[in-house]
C-alpha cells in the first residue's frame, strides 16, 4: 500500500480538551484523528467550523474539511520517550476587551500546552477521492498549503516536514509502533519488563453528524504486546516498525 | 480528561460508585434528626470537629439519607428562594438562624415550609417534565407531600425546645428526615437530579431519542464571558454528555473531595490506571511500583476544581538511579547536623530539597498564585521559588526530569544568592551547597564533581595557612576564592554589631563583576576591622598574603561555590585541631 509519510512537529501545540471549562483548559497529548484531517483540510483548503449559516449555505450534515477527508486513513508515531510530551499549564490576558464584560475588560487565561511535540504521521488513501488524495499528496510533497496549518491555536504553526511516499505492506504482529484504538481490557496487555509503558488517552475519533461535536476512543500507546484476536484492523508495517491506521 | 477518570471510577470490581462516595462522605457540621413512626425520634449534634463513630448504624442512615438529599449547589434550589436547602418529600434542611428565634420556632418558618413543598408538587418548566418523564417518573402524588409537610408541621415545637437544650447558637445547620426506605430516597433524589444535572436545561439536545446537556462539572457558561460559548461552530457549547454521564461526574468529584490522608485533605494524588486498588487515589509514597497513572491536582472551594491533571506513562515514587547527598563538610561541621545519605525515593528527595535548600518553603508555595513575603521568605526567595518550582514539580511529583536537568546549575545557586539575604544561621549555607553540589553530581554525571574539587582544594589551604612560615601565595584561582570566603567570616566574626545583616556584606559580593571587584570588597572590610588584628597573627597574614597575591585571568567568571564554601567552613584562621585539644588539656 502506498502511504504519505511526514513529521509534524513544532515547538508548542495545545488541542483543547472540551470537558472543563471552569479553571485550566487540557490538551490532548497526541494531535486526535480529527484535528489532523483539520490540519489537512487548511492544506489543501477545505472550510472548517465556520457555522454554515453564517454564510447562507444551509444547514450542513459536516464542516467541509471532514466531509471530504474523513473516509482517510491515519496513523501517528509520537516521537518521544514513553509517548509523553511535556506540558506546562501557561497563564496569560485576553485583553482585546471584547473577551470579558467583567470590569476591566480582561480575561485570565490558564492554558496546558505541549512542549515540542514530534510525531510521524502516515496517511492512506483508503476510501478517499483519488482527485483529492492525488491533490493532498502534490500539495503536501511541494510543500505548498491553501491556509496555514497549525497546532489546535493559530499562534502554533505547524512544521511538516519530510513528506514522501512510502510502501506499506500488511502486516500482523502482536506489538504496534504507533497510536491504536483499544476498548479491550487493558490487563490483557502484555509487557512484563521493567521499562514497559502505557499511554492511554481517551480522545476524539469523529465528529456526530448534524451538530458536531466529538465521538471519543481510547488512544494506546505501549511497548506490550496485544492478544492476536484483539489487534485492531488496518495494520501495516514498513519492515521495521508496525502501524496501527484508523 | 473527565473520560479517563471515570474509567477508572466505575470500572473498579469491588465497589459500586455510591458506595465508594459515601465511604468518605463527611456530614457538615448541624444538627440531625430522623423521625421514626409514633412520634420516636434520632438525634445526632455534629460540631466542628466531632469524630463520629464510624460503624454506627445512625451516622451511616444519616450519611446516605444526606448525600441523596443534598443540593447539587446552591444555584440549583428546590425551593426558589434558597432558604430550604433540601431536595425531597422527606426531608427539611435549613439554617438554624431560619429555623429558630429567641426560644421559639421563627415566625417565618411556616412559610419557607409552604414554599418548598409547594415546589416540590411543581417543578416547573417543560423541560424538567419532560426529562422527568423520559426517565419514567410520575407526578409526585399530592397527598403524600401535604402527609410530609403535616408531619413536619407537627415536630417543628419539639425541634426548637431541643435547640433550646442543646443552646445551639451558631448558625449550623437543621436537618429533619423521615424515616423511610433507603430506595425511596434515591429514587425521590433522581427527581430532583435528573432536571438539574445539567448546567442548564436550555442547552439539551434530543440524539437519537436521547437527552444530551451542558456539563456541569467543572464546566460553566457566563454571560460575562461571551466567548466560553463557540461562536462559530455548530454546537455552541463545549461538551454535552447524557444525565448518566452527568451523574457519575457528580459522584467522581465528590468523591474526590472527600478524599484524605490521616484527617487531612488531599490536594494532589495518583490514580492508577486499570489497576483498581481498593485505594483509587494513591499519594506520592504509595506508587512504588513502575505503572501508568494519572497525576491530579486539584483546588478546593466550595466545590472542587481540577487544576492539573497529566497521564504519566511510566511513573514511580522510586527513582531508577538513587541520588546521593554528601556531606561536603564533612570535614569542618558537626557531622549530624546535616543527614546526608542515598535517597531513591522522589518525595524523600523533595522534602530533603524542601528543607536543606529551600528552608522550608517550596512544597507549600507550589500553588500559591502571589507568593506571600514573609519574615521566613524574602522577595528574592519567592522570586526565585516562582522561577523554579514547575521544574522541581516536574521532576519531584510527575517523574520528568529534564528541565531540571537542564537548569540544575542555574536553579540551585538563584536560591542559594536568594537565601543569603534572610540566612538564619551560617551552616545553613553550608546544607544548601551540599544540596546543589550533590544535585549537580547528579544531573551531570560527565562533568567532575564540583564538591569534592573544592572541599579538596580547601584543605589544600588549611594546610597551606597552618604550616607555611614564610609568607604563602596563591595557586589557582579555587584557592583566591576559598581563601576570601575565610578572610569575609573572620572579619564578620570580628564585628561588634548586636546582630549582623548578612546582606550587607554579601551585596557588594554578589554584584561584583571580576575577581578585581572581590578584592576591592573584601580589602574594605579589611580596613574596616584592620584595628581589631593583631600584626603578629601567621595565619591571618597567610591568609591574607594568598587572597592579595592572586592575579586573575582576564574575563575569570567568578567562582561563587567556591567563595561561599570557604565562608561556610570552618574558620582556618581558629582552627584547632584535635593535637591542639589534647595539648590544650595536658597544660
Amino acid at each position: 500500500m502506498k502511504s504519505l509519510r511526514f513529521t509534524l512537529s513544532g515547538p508548542l501545540a495545545c488541542f483543547r480538551q472540551p470537558d472543563v471549562n471552569a479553571k485550566v483548559y487540557f490538551t490532548y497529548n497526541n494531535i486526535h484523528k480529527v484535528a489532523l484531517l483539520g490540519l489537512l483540510g487548511a492544506v489543501i483548503g477545505l472550510s472548517g467550523y465556520r457555522n454554515a449559516d453564517l454564510y447562507g449555505q444551509g444547514e450542513k450534515l459536516y464542516p467541509e474539511f471532514y466531509e471530504v477527508l474523513s473516509p482517510l486513513l491515519v496513523s501517528v508515531v509520537p516521537n518521544v520517550k514513553n509517548g509523553y510530551f511535556s506540558k506546562k499549564i501557561q497563564y496569560f490576558n485576553n485583553s482585546v476587551g471584547y473577551a470579558s464584560k467583567e470590569e476591566g475588560g480582561n480575561l485570565q487565561v490558564r492554558e496546558q500546552w505541549l512542549e515540542n511535540p514530534n510525531w510521524t504521521v502516515f496517511l492512506a488513501q483508503h476510501k478517499l477521492d483519488a482527485s483529492i488524495w492525488d491533490k493532498l499528496c502534490d500539495y503536501m510533497l511541494r510543500g505548498q498549503c491553501v491556509y496555514i496549518p497549525y497546532l489546535g491555536r493559530n499562534d502554533f504553526p505547524a512544521q511538516i516536514s519530510d513528506v514522501c511516499l512510502v510502501e506499506l505492506s500488511v502486516s500482523k504482529s502482536l506489538r504496534i509502533d504507533s497510536l491504536f484504538l483499544y476498548s479491550g481490557d487493558l490487563n490483557t496487555l502484555d509487557g512484563g519488563d521493567p521499562s514497559q509503558y502505557l499511554f492511554v488517552e481517551t480522545a476524539p475519533t469523529s465528529l456526530v453528524p448534524k451538530h458536531n461535536f466529538y465521538e471519543f476512543g481510547r488512544y494506546i500507546f505501549t511497548n506490550c504486546t496485544l492478544p492476536e484476536d484483539e489487534l485492531p484492523p488496518y495494520l501495516y508495517s514498513d519492515g521495521v516498525r508496525q502501524y496501527s491506521f484508523y | 480528561m473527565l473520560k479517563d477518570l471515570l474509567n477508572e471510577f466505575v470500572n473498579h470490581p469491588d465497589f459500586d460508585v455510591d458506595t465508594m462516595v459515601l465511604d468518605n462522605y463527611q456530614l457538615e457540621p448541624g444538627l440531625y434528626i430522623r423521625f421514626n413512626n409514633y412520634n420516636k425520634m434520632d438525634e445526632l449534634y455534629v460540631k466542628k470537629n466531632t469524630d463520629l463513630p464510624e460503624n454506627d448504624p445512625l451516622v451511616k442512615w444519616f450519611k446516605k439519607a444526606d448525600f441523596y438529599s443534598s443540593l447539587i449547589e446552591m444555584n440549583k434550589p428546590v425551593d426558589p428562594k434558597k432558604k430550604i436547602h433540601s431536595n425531597n418529600l422527606f426531608t427539611l434542611f435549613c439554617k438554624r438562624d431560619i429555623f429558630y428565634q429567641e426560644g421559639k420556632v421563627h415566625p417565618e418558618l411556616q412559610e419557607h415550609i409552604d414554599r418548598y413543598f409547594s415546589a416540590l408538587l411543581n417543578p416547573g418548566n417543560r423541560e424538567t417534565a419532560k426529562i422527568l418523564a423520559a426517565a419514567h417518573y410520575e407526578p409526585l402524588p399530592e397527598e403524600s407531600v401535604y402527609c410530609s409537610k403535616a408531619r413536619f408541621n407537627a415536630v417543628l415545637d419539639t425541634v426548637a425546645e431541643y435547640i433550646k437544650k442543646e443552646d445551639i447558637r451558631n448558625n449550623c445547620y437543621i436537618k429533619l428526615f423521615l424515616n423511610a426506605e433507603e430506595e425511596a430516597y434515591v429514587y425521590e433524589s433522581g427527581r430532583y437530579l435528573l432536571p438539574k444535572i445539567f448546567n442548564k436545561n436550555t442547552y439539551n439536545i434530543n440524539v437519537g431519542g436521547r437527552i444530551l446537556g451542558l456539563s456541569n462539572t467543572d464546566m460553566g457558561m457566563n454571560a460575562k464571558k461571551p466567548f466560553l460559548e463557540h461562536k462559530t461552530t455548530a454546537f455552541k457549547v463545549p461538551y454535552r454528555i447524557s444525565t448518566e454521564e452527568a451523574l457519575l461526574l457528580r459522584k467522581f468529584y465528590l468523591w474526590l473531595f472527600g478524599q484524605g490522608r490521616g484527617g487531612r485533605p488531599l490536594y494532589n494524588g495518583y490514580i492508577p490506571v486499570w489497576e483498581h486498588a481498593p485505594q483509587l487515589l494513591l499519594v506520592a509514597n504509595e506508587v512504588d511500583v513502575r505503572k501508568p497513572v494519572i497525576y491530579l491536582h486539584f483546588e478546593r472551594g466550595v466545590d472542587l476544581t481540577i487544576d492539573d491533571c497529566e497521564f504519566l506513562p511510566s511513573f514511580s515514587d522510586k527513582m531508577s538511579k538513587a541520588i546521593v547527598f554528601t556531606n561536603y563538610f564533612d570535614n569542618c561541621l558537626d557531622k549530624s547536623s546535616y543527614k546526608s545519605g542515598v535517597l531513591d525515593k522522589l518525595s524523600a528527595v523533595e522534602a530533603h530539597i524542601n528543607e536543606n535548600l529551600y528552608a522550608f518553603q517550596l512544597v507549600s508555595n507550589y500553588d500559591v498564585k502571589n507568593i506571600k513575603v514573609t519574615e521566613k521568605l524574602s522577595q528574592a526567595l519567592a522570586n526565585q521559588i516562582m522561577l523554579s518550582r514547575e521544574a522541581m514539580r516536574a521532576w519531584l511529583r510527575k517523574g520528568y526530569f529534564l528541565p531540571m536537568q537542564s537548569g540544575v546549575d542555574k536553579i540551585t545557586m538563584g536560591v542559594i544568592l536568594a537565601r543569603l539575604q534572610k540566612l538564619e544561621f551560617i551552616p545553613a549555607l553550608a546544607y544548601a551547597l551540599n544540596v546543589r553540589f550533590s544535585l549537580m553530581k547528579y544531573f551531570r554525571e560527565e562533568e567532575k564533581d564540583m564538591g569534592l574539587t573544592i572541599q579538596t582544594a580547601y584543605l589544600n589551604l588549611r594546610e597551606k595557612v597552618l604550616n607555611t612560615k614564610d609568607t604563602a601565595s596563591c595557586e589557582n584561582d579555587l584557592e583566591f576564592y576559598l581563601a576570601v570566603g575565610q578572610l569575609l567570616r573572620y572579619f564578620f566574626s570580628l564585628s561588634q554589631a548586636q546582630t549582623l545583616h548578612y546582606d550587607v556584606l554579601w551585596r557588594g559580593i554578589t554584584a561584583a563583576r571580576d575577581a578585581g571587584d572581590i578584592k576591592t570588597e573584601y580589602r574594605k572590610y579589611f580596613q574596616r576591622y584592620a584595628h581589631e588584628i593583631n600584626i603578629n597573627n601567621p595565619r591571618f597574614n597567610n591568609m591574607l598574603s594568598i587572597a592579595s597575591s592572586y592575579l586573575p585571568k582576564k574575563e575569570e567568571p567568578i567562582n561563587l561555590d567556591a567563595l561561599f564554601y570557604g565562608f561556610a567552613a570552618d574558620k582556618i584562621i581558629y582552627y584547632k585541631d584535635k593535637e591542639d585539644d589534647k595539648n590544650d588539656k595536658e597544660q
